[in-house]
């Protein structure tokens, strides 16, 4: 193709002639620098927290192990609220583990629900909800409101920092008059436009990567390269569809001042009332019971309980009749019939609990079936789940929660309902908590979002080449 | 070179050109004349392909236009009323660019000055920036981006309004120059005079009709102007 070589020249040449561009630039690289140190910081801080918790758990462990011995030496008798050898104490707060979630290797680059979702969770026989701060989910909300993390930069500001250098890419050619003597040439407006949206893309996306690649440098330990390139894939068609939506409305042929008010309601369209809008429409048509109220439902059951608390623990030992130690019913540890109340009261609230979750998974659903209205919901999803701060992380991690618990319980109940003791040889016989990482890796994570990017930027550039063919009377000829 | 055959342009069914049919020849320096609105920039902007014809056809180097947009563009060079350039590049960088567009990309920096000097675009104004350019300046920065392209077919949009007397002298003699060489011109003006001086044949239009051909060698000036009024005021 005659001049290809002269016109992408001549464009970035053109664009460096700008001063807007040298704005964006410093924009860029100041921002990414900024939203990466957000994000590293939220990330050392969920590091801190975990080694923490687990420099916390190591030494009550040692501790623990000196006193039973020293209980079982019969050098101490502590009293029955303190003493680590029941095990209705050693499995409450005296022994209870922590969950943890660790770092994601590649967790600055968003800080996604990271902040909502506590990385460290007591297992204890009462319970272990690491919901326990989550009321809703928070994703488009988190999206309008959320902190400056990188995330964030690229979906909400990167879009306006592309439309300041594109928004009038053709119309100003169109107003300097260039565009006669241009369209003149052998050269036709596809190609025109296609050079202009090839050099701000590539300079657009040289800024962000390198700004990025820096910025982790300097602010984390390390680059993860899979999710990097993965990241890049998503960044590079997120920031196709922008400046292909600048070249459509270009292509329309209006001025460069009503492109820049189309554009801009495009991007408050796209960016800020469709993730409102689904947000809001998640609240509403699938509305999650109140917290409140399961609290105060959960102090009623309590209460029952505790009246019928003989009746309940007779039916366990009806049930259980070879767990039941010496004697009756009636005289059995106040310890074991506080566990039996507590179990009671987690199993009538159960169906409770499932509808609490169900309905939070069906907005959660609903949420993520509506994404595939705004490119930005999209590439958010898809960026923090790349980062491991997504839906899909955090509900496995709750998923193990979960199932850690139920082991936690099972490991102690033989042993309440039995009046059993402990000895230090049993410490190393507690369930330990471990978190299996997800396999399916980067890819897996960033597939849906390219697939969906792919489609949006296709659309947009299509209609563009299309409104940019020749022949027929255009709105956008000279 | 260029010929228009009953070509036509409406405008929500307001014609702006009515069957038109003419023919430009290499060495032929066709001069459009008339009103504001008589077409003359409809006809050009035809041949280029800006718009597109209600009927008829506009052939390049006997190539329909609309069928053939970018190959026919290889054959015209375009000359508008007002030249608007890049204003942060400099005359020199300007040229180079719209000659790489056109094919010549090839040129080296001494072959570029060549074309501004024939131009009439004084040397040290070469390498200043377009900005700092005045009408005239940038109107032979649009003869040199012409020149270099190096087309069979020269179209002119009033090329000479707001060029002093001298200028358009010069402007003259590159347009006999380049008629010597062979190239077909077609040039819309309101300029009689230089209608005159430079054409090998006149048209004149009124509200997209070619109401007369003349042949400006048998007439004189006093001649042209008489009867140009005449098909205006009828």
């Amino acid at each position: 193709m005659n001049g290809s070589g002269a016109m992408l020249r001549h464009e970035f040449r053109m664009l460096l002639a700008d001063r807007i561009v040298w704005v964006v630039a410093a924009a860029i690289l100041l921002l990414t620098g900024y939203s990466v140190q957000v994000g590293a910081a939220a990330a050392d801080h969920q590091r801190t927290q975990v080694e923490q918790a687990v420099d916390e758990e190591r030494e009550r462990y040692a501790g623990l192990r000196e006193t039973m011995t020293s209980v079982h030496q019969g050098e101490v008798s502590p009293s029955p609220f303190q003493d680590p050898t029941r095990p209705y104490v050693m499995g409450r707060a005296r022994g209870q583990r922590f969950a943890v979630l660790p770092v994601n290797g590649f967790q600055a680059t968003a800080v996604g629900q990271s902040d909502l979702i506590p990385p460290v969770v007591p297992v204890l026989l009462d319970g272990a909800d690491p919901r326990g701060a989550r009321e809703e989910i928070e994703n488009p909300v988190h999206l309008l409101a959320g902190p400056l993390d990188l995330a964030f930069l690229i979906t909400f500001l990167l879009p306006l920092l592309a439309l300041a250098i594109s928004f009038d890419l053709l119309s100003r050619e169109r107003e300097q008059g260039t565009l006669a003597l241009l369209l003149s040439q052998p050269v036709s407006a596809r190609r025109i436009v296609a050079a202009k949206l090839l050099v701000r893309w590539g300079l657009l996306m040289g800024l962000v990567a390198v700004a990025t690649l820096l910025s982790l440098l300097l602010f984390t330990t390390g680059i993860a390269w899979q999710p990097f390139l993965f990241w890049g894939i998503i960044v590079a068609l997120y920031l196709g569809f922008w400046i292909g939506l600048a070249a459509l409305v270009n292509a329309t042929g209006r001025e460069s001042a009503r492109n820049a008010v189309a554009l801009a309601f495009l991007w408050l369209v796209f960016v800020i009332v469709i993730p409102a809008g689904v947000q809001i429409s998640a609240a509403f048509l699938h509305p999650v019971p109140s917290r409140a109220e399961l609290v105060a439902l959960e102090r009623e059951e309590v209460r029952q309980v505790q009246e019928e608390a003989s009746a309940v623990l007779a039916r366990y030992y009806d049930d259980h009749p070879e767990l039941l130690p010496e004697g009756s019913v009636d005289e059995v540890d106040f310890q074991t019939r506080a566990f039996a109340v507590n179990q009671e009261v987690q199993t009538r609230l159960r169906p409770v609990r499932e509808n609490h979750r169900e309905a939070l998974r069906a907005q959660q659903d609903w949420i993520r079936t509506l994404r595939w209205l705004s490119p930005t919901l999209v590439t958010h999803e898809a960026l923090i789940e790349l980062a491991g701060t997504g839906d899909a992380r955090f509900g496995a991690f709750e998923a193990a929660v979960d199932r850690f618990h139920r082991e936690w319980v099972g490991f102690f109940e033989p042993l309440i309902y039995t009046d059993s003791r402990l000895t230090p040889e049993d410490l190393d016989r507690l369930p330990v908590w471990t978190f299996e990482e997800s396999s399916s890796g980067a890819a897996h994570a960033a597939a849906p979002g390219i697939l969906g990017l792919l489609l949006f930027s296709a659309l947009v550039l299509g209609i563009a080449m299309r409104l940019l063919r020749d022949g027929g009377d255009r709105r956008w000829t000279p | 070179m260029l010929k228009a055959e009953a070509l036509s342009k409406h405008y929500n069914g307001t014609p702006a050109l009515s069957d038109l049919d003419l023919e430009v020849n290499p060495g032929d320096i066709y001069c459009l004349l008339g009103a504001n609105g008589a077409g003359k920039s409809t006809t050009i902007r035809l041949f280029l392909n800006f718009i597109s014809a209600t009927s008829g056809r506009a052939l390049v180097n006997g190539m329909e236009v609309s069928a053939e947009p970018l190959e026919t563009k290889k054959y015209l060079a375009y000359i508008p009323e007002q030249v608007m350039l890049y204003p942060h590049l400099t005359g020199a960088e300007n040229l180079e660019y719209f000659a790489a567009l056109s094919g010549h990309d090839d040129y080296d920096r001494g072959r570029i000055e060549e074309f501004l000097t024939r131009s009439g675009l004084q040397k040290d104004a070469h390498h200043e920036r377009v900005g700092t350019y005045s009408k005239g300046m940038r109107q032979k920065v649009g003869i040199a981006v012409a020149l270099a392209k190096q087309a069979g077919a020269l179209l002119l949009d009033e090329p000479t309004s707001g060029l002093d007397p001298e200028a358009s002298n010069e402007f003259s003699l590159l347009l006999r120059q380049l008629r010597d060489d062979g190239v077909a011109i077609l040039m819309a003006t309101h300029d009689l005079f230089r209608a005159k001086e430079v054409g090998s044949r006149v048209g004149i239009m009124r509200r997209g009709v070619l109401r007369a051909e003349l042949d400006p060698a048998e007439l004189g000036h006093a001649d042209l102007e008489r009867i140009y009024l005449e098909h205006m005021h009828d």
